[in-house]
């Protein structure tokens, strides 16, 4: 009776576990930035794709399509519907990319996109069908609240009367939708290594030097993959085991079950399998062109990051940071309250701490000797070695910790940079 | 952590019964569409449901061999007694958000949808400077790679010879 109870409190726990949502938020926001950006691209080729008098007839769909189980909401429109439809296909990507408007805004997006697929099959390639079976886990998934913009407007109202932010971890959803997405990409990927090992040329090793000769899609010149062709053996086993590899995660998943296997080394055998699969896919965006495919699957990535994955990602990249930075803002000012929160929603490594000056224990402990007066003037930032950086320059220490803004770090150490940077900073603290 | 809503228990042992269906669905749908048998039956079980959803799926890209075809597409204009190359469609001929999408087009049409072709070729009559009212044609060069590794790592100094195709000409509508 026990056994059978704990035996189905742990199928609960498989499928109901409260896990965060960031991932599958962020899966989202991916997912309808790449369909935006790809659709938009082909705005010049709508009719020739999607229209009734483009490569496909209306009346041709029957003999060219598949006639069961298809459903596409352009058969029924005419030119100006499929522009009509183009237009609400962008506008719901757009919105499920930033996270506006309820759950119904990826639906109509996701239906529409794959009335758009439907009707275009002989334009689709890899990226755009993986695309679909991301939306759908989406879809079906029950939680769409993190990254939106209702969750921002409810967090800056939350801060704006109590001062406070609400923490990240009160996002959570349950685990299935998780489920659903690690299985699909335990099928793609170990569908894939089979079909490649029954090719003999992935077996002896030729497949990637023919890939990188292939003018419809590499980005190399022929002298260049000449030299590169070498390796083709050892990346194409590579490639092979590697996607093969996810099957493991089914025989770990049960030992892991069954309580042999601890669920952290699980954990890391999966970020192991997302190290190898970033690798790949990585360098076959940056030697070939074959449309969203390597995009879609870092997309796809994102929504396998669970909780127990950000925290491991944080040590690692956190390894020399023994204490936290203190950013010291005026908190009686809702301007620099607004710009900490802006802070610290791009603090994902956790590296920053947020402290009012106005708070004594908060004086006394960070910024002892620095008068009210200088703090009051511009941010403060204390460093690891207890040495502040202060204005624009607090702000320019601050990027190299804030991943979304590492692009734009080196940018500011240009000559020049500093002082209008120091000018803008004064002007916007005087009149803040 | 806050807890979310624990579903009732109707409600979990359905979302567990869907979830399982679903998983079950994609993963028969991948079994080959020739099989025999208790195979053929699963797999019909499951595509009804897998393409009323756009849930299909077939993961062979450059697979079981990668393709050994490189092709140079090239549409030309009937300038009277002489054809000229009025458009060349290749890799750097193509512009960067368009080159994945167009090559794929063409080799689907080329592979399995020739009878599309003529359409593909009329979509372009617009484009093709003094096309209208004129003979276009649609042509691709076609070399095959080798497949063995010692021949690949010297391709470069090798001279594959094209072969040339003609794909489709019609006539282009003078609008």
């Amino acid at each position: 009776m026990t056994t059978s109870r704990s035996h189905s409190g742990r199928m609960y726990e498989f499928w109901f576990r409260p896990v965060s949502a960031a991932g599958f938020g962020m899966m989202r926001s991916a997912f309808g930035l790449i369909a935006f950006v790809t659709m938009l691209l082909e705005r010049e080729n709508i009719q020739r794709f999607y229209g009734p008098e483009g490569i496909l007839t209306r009346d041709m769909t029957g003999n060219v399509l598949r006639s069961m189980w298809r459903f596409s909401l352009l058969d029924y429109v005419g030119v100006y519907g499929t522009w009509l439809l183009y237009a609400i296909l962008l506008t719901s990507l757009f919105c499920v990319m930033i996270g506006l408007g309820r759950k119904w805004m990826l639906l109509i997006a996701v239906v529409v996109l794959y009335s758009f697929h439907e009707y275009g099959s002989i334009t689709l390639d890899g990226g755009d069908t993986f695309l679909r079976l991301i939306g759908f886990i989406l879809l079906v998934s029950p939680c769409y609240r993190t990254f939106t913009v209702a969750n921002l407007h409810r967090r800056l109202t939350l801060i704006r009367n109590t001062g406070k932010d609400q923490p990240a971890t009160e996002r959570c959803m349950p685990m299935w939708p998780y489920r659903l997405l690690l299985w699909q990409m335990i099928l793609i990927y170990v569908s894939s290594s089979i079909e490649k090992w029954s090719g003999s040329m992935w077996r002896d090793g030729s497949a990637v030097a023919a890939t990188l000769h292939l003018t419809d899609f590499t980005r190399l010149s022929p002298e260049i993959a000449d030299v590169l062709s070498f390796l083709s053996p050892i990346v194409g086993y590579f490639t092979i085991f590697s996607q093969l590899a996810w099957g493991m995660l089914l025989l770990l998943g049960l030992m892991s079950f069954c309580g042999v296997l601890t669920r952290e080394a699980l954990n890391v055998f999966k970020r192991a399998l997302l190290l190898c699969g970033a690798l790949l896919h990585g360098s076959i965006f940056v030697l070939m062109d074959i449309g969203t495919f390597s995009l879609t699957v870092f997309a796809a990535y994102l929504g396998l990051l669970l909780d127990d994955d950000f925290r491991a990602i944080r040590q690692r990249l956190n390894t020399r940071i023994r204490e936290p930075l203190i950013v010291l803002y005026d908190g009686r000012c809702g301007f620099c309250k607004k710009s900490v929160f802006a802070l610290s929603m791009l603090d994902w490594l956790h590296r920053i701490e947020f402290a009012s000056y106005h708070d004594p224990d908060n004086k006394k402990r960070y910024a002892p000797t620095i008068s009210l007066h200088a703090l009051n003037a511009e941010m403060h930032l204390r460093l690891q070695d207890g040495s502040y950086k202060k204005g624009f320059f607090a702000f320019r220490a601050l990027t190299w910790h804030l991943p979304a803004l590492w692009l734009l770090a080196p940018l500011l150490y240009i000559p020049g940079v500093s002082i209008i940077g120091a000018r803008a900073y004064t002007f916007i603290a005087d009149h803040r | 952590m806050q807890k979310i809503d624990r579903p009732g228990s109707a409600l979990a042992i359905l979302i567990v019964g869907l979830c399982l269906w679903h998983m079950f669905a994609v993963a028969a749908y991948l079994l080959p569409a020739n099989s025999e048998g208790i195979t053929q039956v699963i797999r019909h079980l499951s595509v009804p449901y897998v393409l009323s959803l756009s849930q299909w799926q077939k993961w062979d890209i450059f697979s079981p061999n990668p393709l050994r075809r490189n092709s140079v597409y090239r549409i030309e204009r009937n300038a009277g007694d002489r054809w000229e190359t009025a458009m060349i469609m290749d890799f750097h001929h193509l512009s960067w958000h368009e080159r994945a999408k167009e090559l794929k087009v063409l080799g689907r049409l080329q592979d399995s949808w020739k009878a599309l072709l003529p359409d593909y070729l009329m979509s372009f009559c617009s484009r093709i400077p003094g096309g209208r009212g004129t003979d276009v044609r649609l042509l691709v060069a076609t070399t095959i790679l080798p497949s063995d590794l010692k021949s690949l790592k010297e391709t470069a100094q090798n001279t594959l010879i094209p072969q040339e195709t003609l794909l489709a000409s019609v006539r282009c509508p003078r609008f």
